[in-house]
């Protein structure tokens, strides 16, 4: 069903911006919105004691800042798959290059559902399927969508996976530094 | 029979063999490790294997016993392959192979004992460490010594990797372990106090710089191109960036120091030394991964190389995310919690280790004389088993860090701590399940490959060693 999918997106008219504007956009909206309701109404357990609240301005600054990071993400890692597809990929426009960040994106994106129970363990266990997920998503959309052999996509996966991941990583540690200046829990630094 | 026309391997197949033995007792510990994270009562309270002597068993087995036993092994044939000659001294070479043994063998059992100096990765007492630096030289000759008469004029990258690892880790060995002996099994260090500590990291960070990484990217740079079967994309970077890897390296120890009593500025300088270290780090992942480009049909007919590709992708996230944590806004989150413990196993597992399984899947059929090897499905599981436990072992340790950071630092409203230390010990609970079954994962895999190997031996017709001829050097590269 998924390979049908991903062959049918291939095979439509569309153009970058309707698929954005009529689908990512809505999509990414998810993730900040249920992080709003999450942390200023439940608060983020961490496993043990009260969770921690946000006030409202601090929620609402805090969703609006992550809804801008997933959107420059998004665009950020078409960019990068259009720059990787001179190597791996040289048929493929910027327009195929949006279509795999929507297609790897889109478990991410409705599993933000997640984000409205903030619980640290809760994540892991609900993310973990989903992240592998779209791990497979990158593999089974990138020779299809960007036109190349099975071989070469599976370089292009690894890559842009090591990508993703990195710069996951980077999302956690531009966290850490938040909390240090005192946004989010209220930490003794 | 003139020996001087063939190579010799019959202490690399030794010292592979070994690798995996002690793949497979260091892995456990480190499984064993984790049980008792989770279920304290495995210690059935006998001293040897309490957390606090099987934690340094477990690190030095993986690091010395698993990782220099294949870093020695990988040197002794690849050096002699890319200087078209054979080893300087075979017979010391053979020294080596089994002095390391024994040294390793003898190092982490006197842990368990209770012997150690308290030096993270440097535990080992003074005997030990004076066998150890005497094997180490040795190495260092067979080394140099095959380079010295070498046939081939250019000296291939991945020699000057291991060059650096056997001088470096000299220098350290020696320099951290400096002490004045006053029974067989204890002795004074000569620093005390901050520079004891700062010497100590000197030695850690440069542990992990030129052990687990000059090391292995030498076995790297000898595997990678010849299992893509083409040269190295841009030579020119290899060497510009060993030498900035190098010469970065040697300052960021300070970084595992963040906010204590050294200087200020030796912080400062470990962290911004951290963060340029990215470069040197990321030119070589980039390097790799365009001299794999071409190869595009490899990756489905040979499994080695699978494990190859994906520990570049490993070597990028751990040195990315090194220096991340030597910000010291993130260090003081992340120190103290799983997060560096995660931090170590993406490196140790995810490159580390997955680099010396594609290797050795690589070699070993070549050297039992093999036409290939047993069962490249086996190969497979293997691989899938290895990168699943990795990933679940990182994931987990990056949410329990986090929590564990954050629970370290919350005040209250009246400045109080929100948490006490069994509140956080009992969040991470299920986290350290999460790392076990992840890490049970990785030992299996690795069983899964020793006896994949063993089959492949097992089928080969031919008597150990494998005789192969040293070629003709290429005209125009002579000496
Ligand atoms: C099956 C695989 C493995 C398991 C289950 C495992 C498990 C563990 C555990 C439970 C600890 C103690 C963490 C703590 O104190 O909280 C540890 C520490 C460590 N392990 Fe492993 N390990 C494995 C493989 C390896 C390998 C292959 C290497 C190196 C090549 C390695 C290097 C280390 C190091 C350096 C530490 C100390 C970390 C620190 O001080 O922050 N481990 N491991
Ligand atoms: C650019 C490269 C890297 C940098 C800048 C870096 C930096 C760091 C930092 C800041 C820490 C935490 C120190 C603390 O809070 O105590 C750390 C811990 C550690 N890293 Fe890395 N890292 C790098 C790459 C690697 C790689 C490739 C490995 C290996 C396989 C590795 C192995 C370790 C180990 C074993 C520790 C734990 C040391 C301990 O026992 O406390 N690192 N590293």
């Amino acid at each position: 069903m998924i390979q049908k999918s991903i062959k049918y997106l291939a095979d439509s008219q569309y153009s970058p911006a309707q698929l954005f504007f009529g689908f990512s956009f809505w999509l990414i909206l998810i993730p900040p919105v249920s992080a709003f309701f999450g942390m200023h109404y439940h608060g983020w357990s961490l496993g043990i004691g009260d969770p921690i609240l946000l006030s409202l301005t601090e929620s609402i600054a805090i969703a609006i800042f992550y809804f801008l990071a997933l959107i420059a993400g998004f665009f950020i890692t078409a960019l990068t798959i259009k720059w990787m597809s001179t190597v791996y990929a040289p048929k493929a426009t910027l327009k195929d290059a949006f279509a795999v960040v929507t297609v790897v994106t889109t478990p991410i994106m409705l599993g933000g559902i997640a984000h409205l129970y903030p619980s640290i363990l809760f994540h892991v266990i609900v993310l973990s399927p989903i992240f592998a997920l779209s791990g497979y998503l990158i593999f089974a959309s990138i020779p299809v969508l960007l036109k190349t052999d099975y071989d070469r996509g599976i370089f292009m996966g690894c890559s842009l996976f090591g990508f993703i991941s990195t710069a996951g990583i980077s999302l956690l540690g531009i966290s850490a530094i938040a909390w240090v200046h005192g946004i989010g829990p209220n930490l003794g630094v | 029979m003139n020996k001087d026309i063939y190579y010799t391997d019959s202490a690399t197949v030794f010292l592979i063999f070994c690798t995996m033995i002690w793949a497979i007792i260091g892995m456990s510990a480190g499984a064993y490790l984790a049980s008792e994270l989770v279920m304290p009562w495995l210690n059935f309270d006998i001293a040897e294997i309490t957390f606090g002597r099987l934690r340094p068993f477990h690190t030095n087995a993986v690091i010395f016993g698993f990782g220099g036993s294949a870093l020695i092994a990988t040197a002794f044939y690849s050096v002699q392959r890319t200087c078209h000659v054979r080893l300087f001294s075979p017979k010391l070479a053979w020294v080596v192979a089994i002095g390391w043994q024994i040294g390793v063998a003898v190092g982490v059992a006197s842990l368990l004992m209770g012997y150690t100096s308290t030096k993270e990765y440097a535990e080992f007492e003074w005997p030990v460490d004076v066998a150890v630096a005497i094997v180490w030289v040795s190495f260092g000759i067979v080394f140099f010594g095959t380079l010295a008469t070498r046939k081939i004029r250019p000296i291939y990258v991945s020699n000057w990797f291991y060059g650096a690892l056997i001088i470096v880790i000299a220098m350290l060995h020696i320099v951290n372990n400096l002490a004045i002996p006053y029974s067989w099994t204890q002795a004074y260090p000569v620093y005390e106090g901050a520079q004891d500590a700062i010497v100590q990291w000197w030695y850690g960070h440069n542990a992990v710089g030129f052990f687990l990484t000059a090391g292995f990217l030498g076995m790297f740079y000898y595997t990678l191109p010849k299992q893509a079967g083409r040269p190295v994309w841009s030579y020119r970077l290899s060497v510009i960036a060993f030498w900035a890897f190098v010469y970065t390296y040697i300052w960021v120890g300070p970084h595992h120091l963040h906010y204590t009593s050294i200087p200020d500025w030796l912080m400062t300088v470990a962290l911004v030394m951290s963060i340029i270290l990215i470069l040197p780090s990321w030119a070589t992942m980039l390097n790799a991964v365009m001299t794999m480009s071409g190869a595009w049909d490899k990756l489905r007919t040979d499994p080695g190389m699978k494990f190859v590709v994906v520990s570049m992708i490993f070597y990028a996230l751990s040195t990315f995310e090194g220096p991340m944590l030597a910000i010291k806004s993130v260090n003081v989150i992340s120190h103290y919690t799983d997060w560096t413990v995660g931090h170590v196993h993406s490196g140790a597992l995810g490159w580390n280790a997955f680099v010396t399984f594609g290797t050795i899947y690589f070699l070993v059929p070549k050297l039992v004389g093999a036409t290939g090897l047993y069962s490249k499905r086996l190969a497979n599981i293997h691989f899938w088993l290895a990168l699943m436990g990795v990933l679940v072992y990182i994931v987990a340790l990056w949410a329990s860090g986090v929590a564990q950071g954050i629970m370290n630092l919350a005040i209250d409203d009246y400045g109080q701590l929100s948490y006490s230390f069994v509140d956080i010990m009992l969040t991470t609970i299920p986290y350290h399940w999460m790392r076990l079954a992840g890490g049970l994962m990785f030992l299996s895999g690795a069983l899964l490959m020793t006896y994949n190997l063993y089959r492949t031996y097992a089928m080969s017709k031919h008597n150990l060693p494998v005789l192969v001829k040293i070629p003709k050097v290429h005209p125009g590269n002579e000496i």
